[in-house]
């Protein structure tokens, strides 16, 4: 049973995984989208603690932002709803909203190249360090 | 993960040494390591992990979670944000950088002298301290051809008349130059401090530092990242701080000291730009781009960066497309930054929060520099045979043409995010004006006996150039001349 209250933690799993089905729609995603989730929950860990409350807090906000038209919270919706709310936020004029989408697409990214090609990273390194 | 035991001694809740020299940067491994084989106890204090060089591969997230501080996720925020990054693991930023090189130019050093009256400093005084330097971290230019990523950026400033220059790297190259071994401060300054007898604590953050009774005491917590965490002092005679530019004002302010500190951070701010070429630039087996154009140094200078296709894929993720562009393309495409001395921003602690407010201003000469600089870049990289030219930045187009780079906007507006920073520095000047500078002209803070500072810090101003030589340098010096004194 899902629950129906949002959660950070689900709620950047499907951020990622929904940007990552928008870049690689041909792609199968769940692996991988599960691999740069937890990534991204890393690095937000890391993050500057006033930072890490903001961005929590405003993850959370919009999570519960699907709450008054589908009455569930954005991780529990339909990946076609998802990517709707994604792109409203994206490029909505209110600056917070965009820059909110902006760190994830940064953050997925990253994870998402480095996962896909991490034989180039390592391959450099290798090089480098022996 | 290759974790090294690094402690020499247990941690424990009371401890002692002559001296301790909190962080393990370029300043701090160079600092503890005179004052170790100068005869001295001295306890090096890392809140990062001890981790070896190839303990994770150089550029990877796997890097960014474990070597660099707040996982790479740092912001300096104003009306233009600087997104920037600083190392937090033994060696500090020597381990995450490219470890390009350079010796601070001549005019910067009269510079610094003139109007922060730094006692004793010219290149002739600082000779001697760079060659030391580099002596145990060593210097080298890529013995066989350098990289097509690196030539390109060469050639297109040649047919435009204008200088670059390769950069040597702190790096010992193996045969033709295609692998090697980076000369980070965890594999060279690090090792000569332990055989001088240091002994260094990684995984431990200063917190507060106290003055009583002629002793100083720091206030530190240690957390290893696989046990539990344990509140620790230290007493001792001395202290130097190289804590970076960021963190070393953070800890003072902590510690009630404040004056001229903090208030003065400079950064190298960057934009960057894909290049995508008429043919193949880009082999992961490279060794990394070195040449710089500085025909326009010192308002701003232009190089080449790492082009790996993570790399690419950040570089790029504001373009539309970008995954099949760089799936397609990315042998033909290299990545090259254009950066500036610019803005200047101020270090503040928060209540209830551990780590400080950074607040950067630039004005709208600075965001003009940055714009001309772009399109300068451009200019080079169509020269060099550029058939494309993505921008980092929200909203500006791909430019196929030297016509779409006239089209560019003449100044940036800088709140988009799109600028980075791997250079942070002087947020607490030496030298001997009063109203400007924190410490003396050797790093000493000032109405603070024995407290000094080792770090980038202390430099006066942006220096154009990869600061890291000169952060040495300025340490080995300020390092010896306390020796020589002793301590007084």
């Amino acid at each position: 049973m899902h629950s129906p209250l949002p959660s950070f933690e689900k709620c950047v799993q499907a951020i990622a995984d929904t940007l990552i089905r928008q870049e690689l729609p041909s792609r199968e995603t769940p692996e991988i989208a599960e691999a740069i989730g937890i990534y991204v929950l890393a690095a937000h860990a890391g993050m500057p603690d006033y930072l890490r409350l903001a961005f929590r807090i405003l993850t959370l906000v919009f999570d519960a932002w699907s709450f008054p038209v589908a009455g569930k919270p954005f991780h529990q919706l339909s990946p076609d709803r998802r990517a709707d709310q994604l792109r409203h936020w994206q490029f909505s004029r209110l600056k917070i909203r965009p820059a909110l989408i902006s760190f994830y697409r940064t953050l997925t990214f990253f994870g998402l190249y480095s996962e896909l090609y991490k034989q180039d990273v390592e391959c450099g390194s290798h090089r480098e360090h022996n | 993960m290759d974790r090294i035991v690094n402690t020499t001694e247990p941690v424990t809740s009371q401890m002692t040494a002559d001296i301790v020299v909190i962080g393990s940067g370029p300043g701090g491994a160079v600092t503890a390591t005179l004052c170790a084989e100068a005869g001295k106890s001295v306890l090096l204090v890392e809140e990062g992990q001890n981790l070896s060089l190839q303990s994770v591969p150089h550029f990877s997230k796997e890097e960014l979670l474990v070597k660099y501080r707040n996982a790479g996720i740092c912001i300096a925020f104003g009306p233009s944000k600087i997104a920037y990054v600083e190392g937090r693991c033994v060696g500090g930023g020597s381990e995450i950088n490219r470890g390009l090189y350079h010796r601070a130019p001549e005019h910067l050093l009269d510079q610094w002298r003139a109007i922060f009256k730094v006692g004793d400093l010219s290149l002739d005084r600082l000779m001697p301290h760079f060659v030391a330097c580099e002596n145990t971290a060593r210097i080298e230019y890529i013995p066989g051809e350098t990289p097509p990523i690196s030539t390109r950026l060469r050639d297109g400033a040649a047919r435009l008349g204008w200088q670059a220059t390769e950069a040597p790297r702190l790096f010992r190259y193996d045969g033709a130059g295609k692998s090697g071994r980076k000369q980070s401060m965890s594999e060279t300054f690090v090792p000569r401090f332990l055989k001088a007898g240091g002994r260094l604590i990684a995984d431990t953050r200063a917190t507060r530092l106290m003055r009583s009774g002629g002793k100083w005491c720091v206030k530190a917590l240690h957390a290893p990242p696989n046990g539990p965490s344990q509140r620790i002092e230290i007493s001792t005679d001395r202290i130097f701080i190289a804590c970076g530019a960021v963190q070393t004002p953070a800890l003072l302010r902590r510690s009630g000291l404040t004056k001229n500190i903090g208030n003065s951070l400079y950064f190298h701010p960057m934009l960057k730009v894909v290049a995508q070429f008429d043919g193949d630039v880009n082999n992961p087996d490279d060794p990394d781009p070195v040449h710089q154009i500085r025909e326009f140094e010192p308002w701003f200078g232009m190089g080449c960066s790492i082009s790996k296709r993570p790399m690419l894929g950040l570089a790029m993720a504001n373009h539309a497309g970008h995954f099949a562009e760089i799936d397609q393309h990315w042998r033909r495409m290299g990545i090259y930054y254009v950066q500036a001395a610019s803005g200047r921003a101020t270090v503040r602690n928060l209540p209830f929060f551990r780590d400080p407010l950074v607040r950067v201003w630039q004005n709208e000469a600075d965001l003009g520099k940055l714009a001309d600089g772009l399109k300068r870049l451009a200019e080079a990289l169509f020269a060099a045979g550029a058939v494309a030219v993505y921008p980092s930045v929200p909203g500006y187009p791909v430019l196929r043409s030297m016509e779409d780079v006239r089209k560019l906007p003449a100044t940036f507006a800088g709140s988009d995010g799109s600028m980075t920073s791997v250079h942070v520095f002087s947020s607490c000047p030496m030298g001997g004006n009063d109203a400007i500078c924190a410490t003396d002209s050797f790093g000493r803070v000032r109405d603070a006996d024995g407290l000094y500072i080792a770090d980038a810090s202390l430099l006066c101003g942006p220096t154009i150039v990869n600061p890291q030589g000169t952060v040495m340098a300025i340490a080995h010096r300020n390092a010896t001349h306390a020796v020589e004194s002793r301590f007084n």
